[in-house]
């Protein structure tokens, strides 16, 4: 059995809980794919939004808490400093602050004297997607898909976090972006591009303006469905939460996209299905629109297992 | 303040029994923005006394273990604030003391913790969703007289984690001076008090020994026992107490079994 | 809570210096406006026309700028590096620094919290507290 990579992960708030799914089907592909994503030891929330106004030092306490934490981990192994992440949110904060600190190396001073640390300024921050893209490559992905995802139309849905400010993350181009589709396309699935990809789904609006992240939600999922899609995927827990909630509502309440509705998968989800991996503990169940139904039209032997379970 | 113009208060020993070492030597401290001078090995707690206060009530256990004597304090020319338990900390040469009498913590409804349906994880989000609110500027870590990572412990609620944010919170005495300095107000010693007790209801498996033990004593096994040495005579007690079997130090579990056994 | 700025230059300043916008660049193109997927009204390039003009109060207390989601639109598609998204935080923070917040903690809801996952609380303790 070769050596897994060792690659150290920072899971964020929401993996552990309401985003489980996410973090078991990222990590059993891992292992399939030839690395294991190990958890630095201590971590705290990021914080979920990086600070707009340069003046503000505090919000960059938590995440040079983490990196301080995720170059010391690496250090003692004695690898390249790194760290992946899943959740967009996690992924564009921490990587903001990256280039902050090297941009401005006098905030970097503050918030060590600050929090009593040294941060070297040392780690390299990936998204999973980027992982997936530049060190393991799309060609070689596909190559180790199992299972004949062609009949399935699937939506590459991105989000906002992912990729913007382009200047700073530098993952892919904010208005025309190809890496989910690149993705999709490794997998064998039939892209569904469409031009609500890039629209906002509300973000924290949820918070108190839910009738917004409703109305956002609606439209993107309404086009996707306008150009054919069965199901999106997304990187993001709240893009996740807030378009497959809005969906649950809509669906419930008016039955808008039909029989089935569109499950919203994490992007590992729908990779583990590709790879042919056990996928029950990936927390389909945990999702509004549940999506096995979809996957259950394209695979027999998962129809199989829902209707024996029935 | 400058140290020239305070007068030197020199205190009589009004019911204070501490007795200094015969060389030992003098320092100034500062309480409530008085100098006083005291000798250099007392505890905060005794050095105040030596300089005429009086503790009437609610201060403390004087064992650091209570939680009631949480001190702030800075040291003259050093820009630093630190922080001790008054009866642990001894005093240092220019310490500038405050006590924290109260003060006011966030105290949710804790009432139904116990039966609510909710998961753990989601109980604490309901009950203390502040914590949402943490900066991890670590503050409240630097601040722990107990050396408790109180970052941590709030970041494992955060992350839904009840049973680690527990453990890590466990040698919490409540002392509350991070909730003092928290800028997102949270209070942290209340947080971790609902996660233990969540814990130890929900998370951590009852002992099954344990159980089997209360049904015994519920079914009335050391009655005869009880009831006898209810009715000893004091100098029976005595000799029964003197003379009672003991468990050497540091046995095995095994190792070791008492002559009488009908208790066990 | 209405703010209530006298001296509008050097609230204008501060407002620059906090957020490390060049406010004066914005030539009024309209870009940030057309992308926004928010409801503002007044629209980030009218928010940024006060501010030119010297309104900095009308600006400050518009309630648009609590729509802002930070999707960062604004700021990728401004042909001046201008960041609109910049600049509203800046305005919310002048509220949310003197207390005002516009989300009340113990008002949330039971349900609500149970349900929402960690990075939509946390993002909008900071954006709205």
């Amino acid at each position: 059995m070769p050596k897994l990579t060792h690659v150290p992960y920072y899971p964020g708030c929401s993996l552990k809980t309401k985003a489980l799914g996410y973090e078991r089907s990222a990590m059993d592909c891992a292992k399939t794919l030839g690395f294991k994503m190990h958890e630095i030891a201590t971590w705290n929330c990021c914080g979920a939004s990086y600070p707009l106004t340069k003046d503000n030092l505090m919000g960059l306490a938590a995440p040079t808490n983490i990196l301080v934490e995720a170059e010391q981990h690496c250090s003692e192994r004695k690898i390249d400093a790194q760290l992946i992440t899943l959740c967009s949110f996690c992924y564009n904060t921490l990587k903001r602050t990256d280039f902050e600190f090297k941009d401005k190396p006098e905030k970097l001073e503050t918030l060590n004297a600050f929090l009593k640390r040294s941060y070297q300024g040392s780690v390299k921050v990936l998204h999973y997607l980027e992982y997936l893209r530049d060190v393991i490559g799309f060609d070689n992905l596909a190559k180790m898909v199992k299972r004949d995802m062609s009949q399935l139309r699937v939506a590459p849905y991105y989000g906002c976090l992912l990729l913007k400010p382009h200047k700073e993350i530098g993952l892919d181009d904010p208005e025309e972006p190809v890496i989910l589709h690149d993705f999709l396309e490794a997998l064998g699935c039939q892209v569904v591009d469409f031009p609500g990809q890039v629209d906002c789904c509300g973000s924290y609006l949820i918070m108190r303006n839910p009738e917004k992240v409703l109305e956002l939600s609606h439209n993107i999922l309404q086009e996707a469905n306008e150009y054919g899609a069965q199901a999106l995927v997304t990187a993001c827990p709240l893009c996740q939460s807030n378009l497959d909630q809005s969906e649950g509502e809509r669906h419930g309440a008016d039955h808008f996209l039909g029989v089935q509705g569109m499950p919203i998968f994490y992007f590992t989800q729908l990779l583990a299905v590709a790879l042919g991996l056990d996928t029950e503990l990936h927390q389909f169940e945990k999702h509004c629109i549940d999506p096995k139904l979809v996957l259950s039209t394209c695979f027999e032997d998962d129809a199989k297992k829902i209707e024996s379970k029935k | 303040m400058s140290n020239e113009n305070k007068q030197v208060k020199h205190v009589t020993m009004v019911g204070d029994r501490t007795i200094p070492p015969k060389d030992a030597r003098f320092i100034s401290i500062y309480i409530m923005g008085q100098r006083y001078k005291v000798p250099e090995t007392l505890t905060i707690v005794k050095a105040m006394e030596y300089a005429g206060y009086q503790f009437k009530r609610g201060c403390g256990c004087r064992g650091g273990i209570c939680g009631a004597c949480g001190t702030f304090y800075r040291v003259l020319g050093d820009h630093n604030i630190y922080t001790g338990l008054a009866c642990q900390t001894v005093v240092q040469p220019d310490m500038i003391l405050a006590q924290t009498p109260f003060f006011p913590p966030n105290r949710a409804d804790h009432i139904g913790l116990l039966k609510s349906k909710l998961p753990p994880d989601e109980q604490i989000a309901t009950l203390y969703p502040e914590i949402f609110r943490c900066v991890g500027c670590g503050t409240c870590t630097r601040t722990c007289p107990m050396g408790i990572d109180v970052m941590n412990y709030i970041a494992f609620f955060k992350r839904g984690d009840v049973l680690g944010g527990a453990k890590e919170s466990f040698d919490c005495i409540m002392c509350g001076l991070c909730v003092v300095r928290c800028p997102a107000n949270i209070t942290q010693m209340k947080v971790g008090m609902a996660g233990r007790r969540i814990a130890a209801t929900r998370l951590i498996p009852s002992s099954a020994v344990t159980r089997k033990r209360a049904e015994q004593v519920r079914a009335g096994r050391y009655e005869k026992m009880l009831s006898e040495l209810g009715q000893m005579d004091k100098e029976k007690l005595k000799e029964i107490y003197v003379s009672r079997e003991r468990e050497p130090n540091l046995s095995q579990p095994g190792e070791w079994m008492p002559k009488d056994q009908s208790h066990l | 809570m209405q703010m209530k700025f006298e001296n509008n230059q050097s609230a204008f300043r501060d407002l620059e210096l906090a957020t490390g916008e060049t406010i004066p660049d914005c030539y009024q193109c309209g870009k940030c406006t057309a992308g926004c997927p928010a409801s503002m009204d007044p629209s980030p390039s009218m928010l940024i026309h006060y501010l030119q003009l010297g309104l900095f109060n009308k600006a400050v207390n518009s309630e648009s700028i609590w729509n802002c989601m930070g999707c960062l639109t604004c700021s990728e598609r401004c042909p001046k590096n201008v960041s609109p998204a910049a600049i509203i935080e800046g305005l919310k923070r002048i509220h949310l620094n003197s207390l005002d917040p516009r989300i009340t903690l113990h008002t949330l809801g039971q349900e609500f919290l149970a349900n929402s996952t960690q990075q939509a609380v946390v993002s909008g303790f900071r954006k709205f507290v």
